[in-house]
């Protein structure tokens, strides 16, 4: 593959055309944000509760996307009680990591 | 029996449940950020509770309108919302600046149910006299035919071929994890006992389109806080809808060149790892090379947009036939569909139309009847498009990931198969970036423990003869397409340059 690319002057993982400097380098801290929090989304699973964590996550995404505070605070309360009644109550799974 | 199902369908609350995929797969149709086979990998998962033919009818129902409604924003905003719907931008976005909204979208609702409906019966009539003659299969033609399936899909990698191939033999490793099948040793499983039945494959699926996707999508964000109309002022723009519907003589026109957009859209959907995005833009220039009008492609024809419509809904039905009757995915979706079956511990392949065959006659009928639900809710309801293109995209990427997580934890109840769905997202995004193509990768996923027990078994049957493989019919036939699949690309390029290096030199 690496031998192909050098061939076809191919570059991977090249930047899009139409994105600035500014956005890439928001871009790549998104990225290692949403995996660093999907990360601790499990621990915190794992050591409490899933509507917390799921509140964390969904909340703290919403955040590094750049949605304002009120919004992503509700949209993550909304998110995360809402599935865990569905499944606990509705579909009778136990959101329990342990 | 098919007449039943279809009686059984409109007397029990299947049908509400087929209505409930066909909405749902409207909107993620609509949705550039989410494609079809995203949306089914994601709600596979929180289809587990309910009957098969319950859960059947929903996800068939996502398959089919996803597909349609992808044309939607590839005609409104030139955005296709799912693969599949590319080549609907080359002719529906013109006829919108023309002013003719109410027309493209209503023959984007039309032609789709009408090539739907074409590879609907083809389905039916096709299936079962596959399925007889499938059962002919033995080990040494399964094997053959997994390998079949396996070349095929590389070979649609076109020029990323090495890409291809790599990503294939990643997948292949990644499916000896696990027992072995034939001794029950664990294979690869570094003492985890949650990797004994290996890599969850509905699970790596949904990492790798669900979170895989979000991740590429945060790479290429090139600006904040945006809808995927682009801006407000382009989706409110769509108000003035024009005439909806076409004269007679853009259908006479148009008329041969659907049916072959039919009859070639269900073979190339049948064709393992060929889907819409080939079909459409094949059927695409067919119709152009053989219209009388074949400048007005690319700039509003009605013919381009009939046949692209119709061709990326017209593969389902291939798709379909040879998922149920030979158990090969014919592309991603159908790959998604052959792990849910196998949650409802199915497989599918011949022995499912004699164990299962009410069950096959019910996915028949689902087909019709969502196709039939798509034409009035894509009629009615087309104005209601351009609001769901309204939603910003940081929305959709959180509320993915959440039902990432919430559909990869419900299949075992296990938080290990959430941390495969994380790091199966990260192999995705990777892969994106990559320029590696998925599809080889996910059938090697499902294809190969397929291909190493019927080649294991088969050398057991002729204790260790390989010329098992060289003296059955079949077995000769898929083995020889699948090496000239192989090396067709490669050759063809070879000869292509050679020809071009010989005009120079004259």
């Amino acid at each position: 593959m690496v031998f192909n690319g050098m061939r076809e002057k191919v570059a991977y993982f090249a930047r899009k055309e139409g994105v600035s400097d500014e956005m890439a380098r928001d871009n790549v801290i998104a990225i290692l944000l949403t995996v660093a929090g999907c990360a601790l989304f499990v621990v915190l699973w794992y050591y409490t509760h899933y509507m917390l964590a799921n509140f964390v996550l969904m909340a703290g995404l919403g955040l590094l996307y750049r949605v304002k505070l009120p919004k992503a605070l509700i949209f993550g309360a909304a998110f995360s009680v809402g599935s865990y009644y569905f499944f606990s109550k509705v579909l009778q799974v136990l959101l329990l990591a342990r | 029996m098919l007449l039943g199902a279809f009686v059984e369908i409109f007397t029990t609350n299947l049908f509400l449940y087929s209505l409930l995929g066909v909405v749902a797969g409207m909107v993620i149709g609509v949705l550039p950020g989410l494609s079809a086979t995203m949306g089914v990998a994601i709600l596979t998962p929180l289809t587990f509770w309910l009957e098969p033919a319950q859960g059947l009818a929903v996800l068939l129902g996502i398959y089919n309108s996803a597909i349609w409604a992808g044309g939607v924003s590839a005609i409104l905003i030139n955005t296709p919302g799912t693969p599949a719907s590319i080549a609907q931008t080359f002719d529906g976005y013109h006829i919108v600046k023309e002013g003719k909204i109410g027309l493209a979208l209503s023959m984007n609702t039309i032609y789709s149910v009408v090539g739907g409906l074409f590879g609907s019966v083809v389905l039916t009539v096709a299936a079962f006299p596959v399925a007889r003659f499938a059962l002919r299969f033995g080990p040494p033609e399964m094997f053959a035919l997994a390998l079949f399936g396996l070349t095929m899909m590389i070979s649609v990698s076109g020029k990323k071929l090495v890409n291809g191939l790599f990503a294939g033999f990643l997948g292949l490793l990644i499916s000896t994890i696990g027992l072995d099948p034939m001794h029950g040793m664990p294979r690869f499983t570094f003492g985890n006992v949650n990797l004994l039945s290996g890599v969850p494959f509905v699970v790596a699926l949904v990492g790798m389109f669900g979170v895989g996707e979000v991740l590429f999508q945060l790479s290429e964000r090139v600006a904040r806080n945006r809808s995927f109309a682009g801006d407000d002022e382009g989706a409110t723009k769509l108000t003035e809808m024009g005439r909806m519907w076409p004269t007679r003589q853009e259908v006479r026109e148009s008329s041969l060149a659907v049916l072959l957009s039919s009859i070639i859209s269900t073979v190339i959907g049948a064709i393992p790892g060929a889907g819409g995005d080939i079909a459409s833009i094949v059927c695409w220039q067919q119709a152009k090379q053989m219209s009388k009008k074949p400048e007005e492609f690319g700039k509003g024809s009605y013919t381009g947009l009939a046949v692209t419509s119709l061709a990326n809904n017209g593969v389902i039905g291939g798709a379909m036939t040879t998922m149920m009757t030979l158990g090969i995915p014919g592309d991603g979706v159908t790959a998604i569909l052959i792990g849910s079956l196998m949650m409802y511990g199915m497989q599918p392949g011949p022995r499912l139309f004699i164990e299962q065959a009410p069950f096959v006659y019910s996915i028949m009928a689902l087909m019709f009847v969502g196709y039939l639900m798509i034409l009035a809710l894509g009629l009615v309801t087309a104005r209601a498009s351009s609001v769901i293109l309204r939603i910003k995209q940081e929305y959709i990427w959180v509320a993915v990931i959440g039902f990432c997580i919430l559909g990869s934890f419900a299949i075992n109840n296990s938080i290990f198969d959430v941390v495969v769905m994380f790091i199966a997202g990260l192999v995705g995004f990777v892969f994106k970036k990559a320029d590696i193509p998925l599809g080889p990768f996910i059938l090697a996923l499902l294809l190969g423990p397929i291909a190493e027990s019927n080649y294991r078994r088969s050398l057991a049957l002729s204790q260790g003869d390989m010329s098992i493989f060289f003296t059955r019919p079949i077995t000769i036939v898929l083995l020889v397409v699948s090496l000239v699949s192989l090396l067709w690309g490669p050759i063809r390029e070879a000869i292509q340059k050679k020809r071009g290096t010989n005009e120079v030199g004259a």
